[in-house]
Formats: C-alpha cells, structure tokens, sequence
C-alpha cells in the first residue's frame, strides 16, 4: 500500500482492531502492577515513513522503549515505550514494593521492563489474533534507553527497507495514581496490511471475501 | 534558491534536517537533525566558503530496495552523497575542497534469535560501512567520526567552523 | 515432600518472581535456566521433581526444551509459563509432552496451584 488512504471503513476496524488489542494489554498490565490501567482509544495513521517521526515524535524525550517483532501471518513490529522518569515507578510496582523504593535501573529492572513489553504485546496480540482468526507470535524483547526519536527511527529504518509508507496504530497507556504514562504502537508491514485487511473483511461478513 | 537572504550576519539560523532529508547551511547557520539511532548524519564543510550540508540517511544501497519508490536521495548513502556534491558543484565548490564527518549508525536494539524469530538489526553497521565506502570512492577525507555502539545521537553541525555538536540521551555531549 | 523445581525464562526478572513465590510456598528452586538448551542440561544435573518453562526464548525456545527434556525423561513435569497470546505454541508444547500452562501475569496462587495439580497427579 503505497498512498496514505486509508478509507474511513478500514480506518475504523483498525481503531476497533486496537480496541480489542489494548484492552487486554491494560487488564494484563493491571494485573502485573496491581493498578487501575486505562488506555486511549487508539489512533490510526497512515503516512510515509519519513513524516512519521514530526508526527509522532516527542523528540528530546527520553524513553524505554521495548521493542519486539511479530511473526506469522502479520508480520509486525511493537514498540511500547514509558518515559525515563517513570522507570523506577514502574518497576517498583511491577516487583510488588512502594513507590520510591528502586534508586537504580539495575539489571532486574531493565529485564522486568523487558517482560512488561512481552506481557503487553501478548495480551495485545492474543486478542488481535482471535479476532482476526490469524496466527501472531512475538519475538523476546529487545530494550533500548534513549531518546524517543531514535528508538523510533531505527525501527522506521528497518521499515522502510520493505515499506514506504507506516501503518501505526497507537495507544495511550494511563496509570493515574502515580501518573505512569506509556505508548504502544503496533506497525503492520506492507504484506501484513493485506492480510489483515481481508481478515476484517472475512470477520465483519463485508462482501468480496469469497465463499465461508 | 540555496539561501535564505537575511538580513544581518548577525542573525543565527538552525535549520533542522528531518529524516531522509539533507539541508545546506552557511556562515553563522548551523544544522540540526535529531534521533540518529541506526541513521547516519552525513556532514560535509567547505572551510573556504563556509559552507556546510548535512542528510540524515536511513539506507545503505538505493540500489538493493526490494521494490520501488519515490523519495528523497538523502534516504539512501549512495544517492545522498551523489545530490550533496552535485549541489556543492552548483555552487562552485569542487569536490577537492570538501571534508567529511559523521555520526550515527548504533545497533539500538539487538533481538537475540530464539526459535520463533528471525533477523536482527545491523542497520546502523552496514549504513556507517556504506558511508565510508562512498567517501572513499569520491575521494572525500573524513576527519571526524562518533559511530557505532548502542546510544541515539542528536548533532549540531556548525557551518562556521565545522564542528558537530553530538548529543546523546544519558551519555552527555561531544563535539567532534 | 516440597518439590524440586527448575525454573526455565529468559527474563531475570520473571525467574526471581517465580522464585520468590516458590520458596515462600516452601519449594526448593534447584535451579534456573535462560533458554530451552541450558534447561536441558540443568535437567539432566538436578533431576527437578517439576520444571516451569518458558516458549519464547533467545537460541533455543521452550518448545524444542520440552521436547529434549520428555526425551530423557518421560514422566517429566514440565508446566508452560508464557505470556498471553501464545496459545499455538502452548498447545504445541502441550503435544510435546508439557503437563500443563500458567499464563503471564500471573497471580501467585494460580502457580502454586498448578504445582500442586501437577503434585497430586502424582500420587
């Protein structure tokens, strides 16, 4: 899919498909930290690679961004992301301790920002899949601290090898009493786009699918 | 037109380089690109002039795209590099006269391979390799270099002097 | 008796959740693998009584770990633990010979209930 249309049917099933998607991550995520977690409606975009990040990007903030690849019949990319300040808050919950107790972003902590990527993209995925009645298998994570625009522009580089336009469907991860925020952003590539598209045909009975 | 007019030498333009993109700046004007992760800022200066030009470049080869597209030379090492002198010879600035440097090019994110993956990143290595190899063919020394490793980097890249700027997130800042 | 236990995950993080659990339920970690390969030889080390195992892991995977382990070890124990959305990998674990599957996040009980599950069928 080379032009950034997207018409407002297919718009709409992927805001639906994100629905699905991150309110499982958000029960996965409340149970890990033992927190109310909302997440945003999500946002769909359409555009070329080289707008994305003056789209998207908050670009001097520093972030973990936990990125996995999805394997089977879409391939994707996720990439979650928390700011820097939020780290320890995040980690202190996650390993079931008062807020303020973590003074470093020692080893524990970088692997249980890891798995906080796992366990979101999983449940994100679990549902996502069902839905579409298509296979998703995530990778392990891989975990960079950094700037938000260079996390994110390596994962468009590696995009923009196959793809010339993004697919981002981003959510908004909220915890409001200690005021964690996130990002999750799933990128379908170019096949994966097809694939889903006819999936969504097939699961909401829209004519052209061919025969049940 | 390759310049805005301004009117006072005074006056301090930081003209921002997005993604796949390459700008010219000159005098006291400098160039900014943000969130080099596997990318590559690519800075070439002309001291005599003081003229400098900077393309934050994605992809190693146009050449080896696995399919078509329209888009900007500066995505691509080879075909950066080939706009960037055209434009210099435009303005009368032969290659001979023109130094390089760069920065960027970090393996970010390495996926350890497990039975349900593929691939990993090497970007960052083969668009610094490909940089090189450009320069080398054209003959352009390069004297300056902070690539590799695993930090995003943000660059300054000052026409008046030819300095780079180079910011990380955690890891301080260098000029090089 | 309390168990002998492996633990088998590639996140640092989720061997010493799983530890912490474990041990304050009276079980004896006996050992902690990173991937499906060192599984297999901490196996062979330790003879575990139960084994939990993770699927997506660098090199070699849960999967090709259950197997190698049912191979030596026939009436191995081994009980899945990955995270949600990898139901085709668990059920092809499941195939493999792994007993049963704890699903990430978890709470503490539902691990130790499935030990005990898995304890009871043995008697």
């Amino acid at each position: 899919m080379n032009s950034s249309h997207l018409n407002d049917f297919y718009r709409d099933a992927f805001q639906e498909l994100g629905n699905i998607g991150s309110g499982n991550a958000a029960t996965a995520l409340s149970q890990l930290v033992g927190r109310t977690i909302d997440m945003s409606v999500p946002e769909v975009l359409l555009i070329p690679i080289e707008q994305v990040p003056d789209i998207v990007g908050d670009m001097e903030k520093t972030v973990a961004g936990i990125y996995l690849e999805v394997y089977g019949d879409v391939p994707s990319k996720i990439l979650v992301t928390f700011p820097h300040e939020n780290l320890l808050s995040l980690t202190d919950l996650m390993m079931n301790q008062p807020i303020g107790t973590g003074s470093m972003l020692d080893e524990i902590k970088l692997s249980a920002l890891k798995e906080l990527g796992t366990i979101l993209s999983g449940a994100y995925l679990n549902a996502m899949s069902k839905f579409l009645d298509l296979r998703m298998i995530p990778s392990v994570p891989a975990l960079a601290i950094d700037s938000f625009t260079a996390v994110l522009n390596t994962i468009l580089a590696e995009l923009s090898q196959e793809n010339q336009c993004a697919l981002l469907l981003r959510t908004e991860i909220m915890e409001t009493e200690n005021k964690i925020s996130g990002s999750f952003f799933l990128i379908p590539e170019k096949d994966a786009l097809e694939t889903i598209i006819s999936a969504i045909q097939k699961a909401s009975g829209v004519v052209n699918v061919g025969e049940n | 037109m390759l310049f805005k007019k301004r009117p006072g030498w005074l006056t301090l333009e930081r003209i921002k380089v997005g993604m796949a993109d390459w700008k010219l700046a000159q005098n006291q004007d400098t160039l900014v690109t943000f969130g080099l992760g596997s990318c590559v800022g690519l800075g070439l200066l002309d001291e005599k002039t003081k003229s400098a030009a900077m393309a934050h470049i994605m992809l190693p080869d146009s050449k080896q795209l696995r399919f078509r597209q329209e888009t900007s030379p500066a995505k691509f090492a080879d075909t950066a590099i080939m706009i960037m002198l055209k434009t210099f010879e435009k303005m009368g600035i032969s290659k001979q006269r023109l130094k390089a440097k760069i920065v960027g090019g970090a393996n970010m994110f390495i996926i350890a391979r497990s039975t349900a993956t593929r691939g990993n990143f090497n970007v960052g290595q083969r668009n610094v390799a490909a940089v090189k190899e450009q320069l080398e063919q054209t003959g352009i020394p390069l004297v300056g270099e902070d690539t590799g490793g695993s930090v995003g980097r943000s660059v300054e890249f000052f026409a008046k002097n030819g300095i780079m700027r180079v910011r990380t997130a955690l890891a301080g800042e260098r000029d090089i | 008796m309390a168990s002998k236990i492996l633990i088998v995950d590639d996140a640092s993080f989720m061997r010493m959740m799983l530890r912490n659990i474990l041990s304050s339920h009276g079980y004896e970690v006996v050992g902690e693998a990173e991937n499906g390969r060192q599984a297999v030889e901490i196996y062979q080390e330790v003879k575990p009584d139960i084994v939990l195992m993770d699927l997506i892991m660098p090199e070699v995977g849960g999967i090709e770990g259950v197997k190698k382990i049912v191979e030596i070890d026939k009436h191995a124990k081994i009980i899945i633990c990955s995270a949600m959305g990898q139901q085709a990998l668990v059920v092809e674990a499941m195939q493999a010979g792994a007993r049963d599957f704890i699903v990430k996040p978890f709470q503490p009980s539902s691990v130790i209930e499935n030990i005990q599950k898995i304890e009871r069928e043995e008697e």
